[in-house]
């Protein structure tokens, strides 16, 4: 059938279409992209089980590495929890003292994750539910773990997640031990770089860096990872710090969209 | 008529394979089949049928991805022309070096392009990510699969005859 169709006719829909694609944003294709999403999800479903199955066969040693390891740090963990509560008693008891407002609580809708976008120019992943479950574009996604991202696109019963380390994301964070604010976005290495610091500011690695309040769609207080290297001040880009994300995107199972 | 709609299929078949494979071995055990896609077609069927796979394998790409709708199809068409240019001037028949060369010139070729359009995009493209992050392991899981990928292919062709 192809081959009837002139080929000067062909070349020239070869450059016209990408660029008509590209810089002019038709509600067609918008409709196409979530469509095609949309019926991709249950395909991906249907792969996704003998392929978690083949992980945990393929990763058994690393398994039960961790299981040692959580083991280990269990059982420290136990002992700084009878610490911790003395400590939240405390706070309970101050805070009231104080007169502070309580901290909000934020309404979640659990999600599974679908798929994960196999391309190296971006993170992002597909979730379990959409539309049709009162998830909207722009609400933040999170795990018990942090911040895994924000939902970029909906179809009806599946939603497009832009993950934490995608160079298209980006949030307003803060140093949990400095208190110094910036800019945390993603990038194609996989972590994160934290830039808009002010020149002096105090950034060590280790640093756990979370949410602000300045930022309006994420609650504040949530873990969005730890720096792991530090960049001199006055380099060529504004960064100033790698961030490792809290979540381990690629083994994340469940999330939760914050409403 | 019967490769125009194999054609999609085997898009649909191959993106649920690369991300069986990204899922199991992360970003170096994940070949670029879809590019792989566009080059069989274009060895064995000419340049409207490599043109039509670039589209429908453009269109799965832009609904997963997170940049702009159009991204992926206009860098797949380049490299589907980019291929002619290649078979041109130093392609021979039957030659697996030269097989392997093309998917190394494309591969590249696709990875310049998408660096454009993310500079576009994102202003700011770091040259040393690209190369170790998305174009090093690319390549390498890519010229690796290959061979293999295009034997397949061929099998495929001649089982349903087009």
């Amino acid at each position: 059938m192809l081959r009837k169709i002139p080929k000067n006719l062909i070349y020239v829909v070869v450059i016209v279409a990408p660029f008509w694609l590209l810089f002019f944003n038709s509600p067609f294709w918008h409709g196409l992209k979530l469509k095609t999403m949309g019926a991709a999800a249950s395909a991906l479903s249907i792969v996704n089980v003998p392929l978690k199955e083949a992980g945990i066969l393929l990763s058994y040693r690393k398994t039960y590495a961790d299981h040692k390891k959580a083991q280990r740090e269990n059982m420290a963990l136990r002992a700084r929890s009878v610490e911790l509560d003395e400590l939240r008693d405390e706070n309970v008891r101050l805070t009231g003292l104080l007169g502070f407002k309580a901290r909000q609580d934020f309404l979640t809708s659990a999600a599974r994750v679908i798929s994960r976008d196999p391309a190296n120019w971006n993170s992002s992943m597909m979730i379990s539910k959409g539309r049709a479950e009162g998830i909207r574009p722009g609400m933040p996604v999170i795990n018990s773990l942090g911040v895994v991202g924000k939902v970029a696109e909906v179809a009806e019963h599946a939603a497009k997640v832009i993950l934490v380390n995608d160079p298209g994301f980006s949030i307003a964070v803060v140093n949990q031990r400095s208190r110094e604010a910036g800019l945390l976005s993603g990038s194609l290495t996989g972590k994160c770089r934290l830039s808009y610091l002010p020149e002096e500011a105090d950034v060590k690695a280790g640093d756990p860096i979370v949410t602000s309040a300045l930022s309006n769609a994420f609650p504040e207080g949530l873990l969005v990872g730890r720096v792991v290297n530090v960049y001199p001040a006055g380099g060529i880009s504004d960064a100033r710090a790698e961030v490792k994300p809290a979540v381990e995107v690629a083994k994340i199972e469940e999330v939760l969209v914050v409403k | 008529m019967r490769q125009v709609l194999v054609i999609p299929i085997l898009c649909y078949l191959f993106q649920l394979l690369e991300y069986a494979c990204f899922s199991l071995f992360g970003r170096w055990g994940d070949p670029h089949l879809m590019l792989l896609l566009v080059i069989f077609f274009y060895l064995y069927s000419g340049i409207r049928f490599s043109l039509w796979a670039a589209l429908c394998a453009g269109i799965l790409k832009d609904c997963f991805s997170t940049m702009p709708f159009g991204a992926h199809i206009f860098s797949y068409m380049v490299c589907a022309c980019l291929a002619v240019f290649i078979r041109r001037h130093w392609y021979e028949r039957g030659s697996s070096a030269s097989k392997l060369m093309m998917v190394f010139l494309l591969t590249t070729a696709h990875t310049l392009i998408m660096a454009f359009l993310f500079k576009m995009v994102f202003e700011e493209v770091r040259w040393t990510e690209v190369l170790a992050s998305v174009w090093l392991p690319e390549m390498l899981a890519t010229m690796v699969a290959a061979l293999f990928i295009f034997r397949r292919l061929l099998d495929v062709a001649r089982l349903l005859r087009f």
